[in-house]
């Protein structure tokens, strides 16, 4: 027998030979032909399990399948809010622990925390809403995890079932997917009940490749409770590794450039922080003394309290310094363009480094494009740069970086001035006041979650990721993200103390998630700038009509959120927070303190801070509109 | 034809900046002619305090966003205080020949 199935693999035995030999040792067909076919496994390398190839065949009912495949798929947590067509789902989560579901009162706040969770812990979550009534709710998180490219798994069930489809039923839309297609990288109806697990993988797998987005799937409610058949796939089996080094050759061209530049310039983007490559960032902008800057983006993706680093960014021609670079290097910054200006202009010299293929070269003429996962890219040019160094350029690089760190300390003596304000003392307060405080007590390695627009500006902060402190700031801008961001990153970084900075205006659009952080107990303090304004939109409108209506009368009728005024402590204790008003600077101090015993006890709190309303036009006691 | 479809874009583009700058310089030599007729007017001082308006402020934003603001010295102060808290990276004397020119300029009026 031994040497019957040596000579088959070594293909001195054909299979039939092989199986009329089997035979005629008193073996059946059929086992003949399970021997040849375990012989062939072998030969071939199968004989490892499903299991241990990472997929198996499920049966159970839908709702189990969809854990399953949740489960493979290396989901943890599931966000969402009550949906009655879900119910099978339900039943199988009681008996699969290791998958915990957080009920989220609202839609809006709920999908906040999961993209909030994702962007603090980089592993995958999904978050559940009830149909197309909850995913409208959904949506407006939808969009910002869309500009912010979070890869956030969106999952509602599709009215009626599919014997009823097109009817008007109660909460159907016809091609509900269709309204999300402008704000997801993927969407898709599963087609088959035995399908849910392929969709939930595809989802995943889309959102989850490089660049990152939100994906939608959706099935049709009378699938739920169904028994299927079907396939569960580790997501591992599936993930493209999308960890591209970029071309070489481009790579050459971007080191000479580089070195060859008089004033270099390096921008730095969310592809940093996220690929934790901030110290190749450092390492490159050190071996040739380029300064770093940051346009807009969520992260802070280079330390603050570098001597390179060099400030926000508008626009490189409008720089104090460096003045007018010749060289500019992106690296892994999206580069929001909310105008006609461009943030590097056409008679630059451009390199940009990105996997966001898609981006590069949109809008900016692009001399090297970099496609690549950063953390590579700063690799490979930075070994192409240190090939190039000479004594020279290395002397170069020591007094730019000289250079660099006279201007940052000039820059934060300036900085410091914020507090010459001679409304410093005042009640109702600065808002730089209390931001100001908020920094002077925040702990050395404390996370702020900055969803203050433009009142709040963490201007008093020195963020350094690394090694200190760390943000998360808003790209999107759909209103109501703060709270239920807070509460995902504090989910996300249990022992961290998580600072939430929100005005009063996008509080009001979320504040449900603060039931999350008294139910589960996150200790996120909450500071709300309250100016019962929505002060961004006033002095942006007025800035338009210059001497106009508005300003020569004092009637405005879109920004005054007073009379009466609302009281965030009494929202807060609502959902079971702590939370007190501070209406000076003395009251604001010990409220803080008290928000630090709540926050040691493991329980969150809220400070209605109130802050003055600033800009141009407002009274003392504003004009409201009369309705008769 | 799409050469110039650019082409007339970017003659657009050039025309509409060069009448956003003519836009902005308006009010600017407007205010100044006012002011050179004042007897009080500290000339030189003012004429700093513009020139430095122009350069630190408008390389983010136009004056529009704060010609309506009308009040005293400590106002502009604390307007001027609030900007050094987002970018704004001015001297001591800076701060104080713009809050001169602004005080003069945009003086505090009673509220509506």
């Amino acid at each position: 027998m031994r040497e019957l199935v040596a000579g088959y693999l070594s293909a001195g035995v054909s299979r039939r030979e092989f199986i009329n030999r089997i035979v005629a040792l008193g073996v059946s067909v059929t086992s003949a032909r399970a021997i040849l076919q375990s012989v062939s496994n072998v030969a071939h390398g199968q004989e490892l399990s499903p299991e241990e190839l990472g997929y198996r065949i499920f049966e159970g009912t839908t709702g189990e399948a969809l854990a399953e495949q949740l489960i493979a798929s290396g989901v943890k947590y599931v966000f969402g809010n009550s949906a009655s067509q879900d119910a099978s789902f339900y039943e199988a989560l009681v008996d699969r622990p290791q998958l915990k579901y957080i009920l989220t009162p609202h839609e809006g706040p709920g999908a906040a925390m999961a993209a909030g969770y994702i962007k603090a812990s980089g592993e995958p979550a999904i978050v559940m809403q009830a149909g197309v009534v909850g995913l409208t709710n959904a949506m407006g998180q939808m969009y910002n995890t869309w500009k912010e490219q979070i890869p956030l798994v969106f999952y509602s069930y599709t009215r009626p079932g599919t014997n009823a489809l097109g009817r008007d039923a109660f909460e159907e839309v016809e091609n509900q997917d269709d309204m999300v297609a402008p704000i997801t990288k993927y969407r898709w109806v599963a087609s088959r009940a035995d399908k849910i697990p392929d969709t939930v993988r595809r989802s995943f797998r889309a959102a989850w490749t490089p660049s990152y987005g939100p994906s939608y799937m959706s099935w049709y409610m009378d699938f739920d409770g169904q028994k299927i058949r079907t396939e569960i796939i580790d997501q591992d089996k599936l993930d493209p590794r999308m960890r591209v080094r970029p071309n070489p050759d481009e790579v050459e061209l971007a080191a000479n450039l580089l070195v060859n530049a008089k004033r270099p310039l390096m921008i730095v983007g969310d592809e940093v922080y996220r690929a934790k490559a901030i110290p190749k960032a450092i390492a490159m902008a050190e071996q040739l003394g380029i300064p770093v800057v940051q346009a807009r983006q969520i992260h802070t993706n280079f330390p603050q309290n570098h001597p390179l680093w060099a400030g926000e960014l508008s626009s490189t021609d409008r720089l104090q310094y460096p003045s007018s670079p010749d060289v500019v290097i992106n690296v892994g910054d999206k580069l929001q363009h909310s105008g006609a200006r461009l943030i590097v202009p056409r008679n630059t010299q451009f390199i940009d480094m990105r996997i966001d293929a898609n981006s590069i070269g949109r809008i900016l003429r692009t001399d090297v494009p970099l496609v690549s996962d950063v953390a590579y890219g700063l690799d490979d040019v930075s070994s192409a740069i240190n090939d190039r160094l000479t004594p020279s350029l290395r002397t170069l690089a020591k007094n730019r970086l000289d250079a660099s760190r006279v201007n940052h300390e000039r820059s934060s003596k300036l900085s410091a001035q914020v507090s010459n304000n001679p409304y410093w003392n005042d009640t109702p307060m600065l808002s730089d006041r209390v931001t100001y405080e908020i920094a002077n007590f925040a702990e050395k390695d404390a996370i702020i979650v900055d969803d203050a627009g433009s009142i709040g500006r963490a201007h008093s902060f020195v963020y350094d990721p690394i090694n200190g402190r760390e943000r998360f700031f808003y790209y999107g801008a759909h209103l109501g993200t703060g709270v239920g961001t807070a509460a995902g990153v504090q989910l996300a970084r249990p022992g961290r103390q998580v600072i939430c900075l929100v005005g009063d205006g996008t509080f009001i659009f979320g504040p449900t998630a603060l039931w999350n952080m008294a139910r589960l107990e996150l200790p996120v303090i909450t500071i709300v700038y309250n100016n019962h304004a929505y002060s961004g939109p006033h002095n942006r409108v007025i800035s338009q009509y210059p001497g106009g209506r508005m300003a020569q009368t004092g009637n405005f009728v879109h920004d005054f959120l007073g009379k009466p005024d609302m009281n965030m402590a009494f929202i807060a204790k609502g959902f079971g927070v702590e939370a007190e008003v501070a209406e000076n600077p003395r009251q604001l101090k010990a409220a803080l303190g008290r928000a630090r015993k709540a926050s040691l006890d493991g329980k969150p709190y809220l400070i209605d801070a109130q802050v003055r309303r600033t800009g141009p036009g407002w009274a003392d006691d504003p004009w409201i509109p009369e309705i008769s | 034809m799409y050469s110039r479809q650019w082409n007339f874009y970017n003659v657009i583009v050039a025309f509409r900046e060069v009448f956003f700058v003519f836009l902005l310089l308006i009010p600017i030599v407007t205010s100044s002619q006012s002011l050179d007729s004042s007897p009080d007017n500290d000339a030189p001082s003012i004429h700093t305090g513009q020139r430095t308006l122009m350069e630190q402020c408008f390389r983010c934003h136009g004056d529009g966003m704060w010609r309506d603001i009308k009040t005293d010295r400590d106002g502009w102060l604390s307007v001027i205080y609030r900007m050094v808290g987002r970018g704004g990276k001015w001297t001591p004397e800076q701060i104080t020949v713009m809050a001169d020119y602004l005080t003069d300029t945009y003086p505090q009026r009673d509220k509506p």
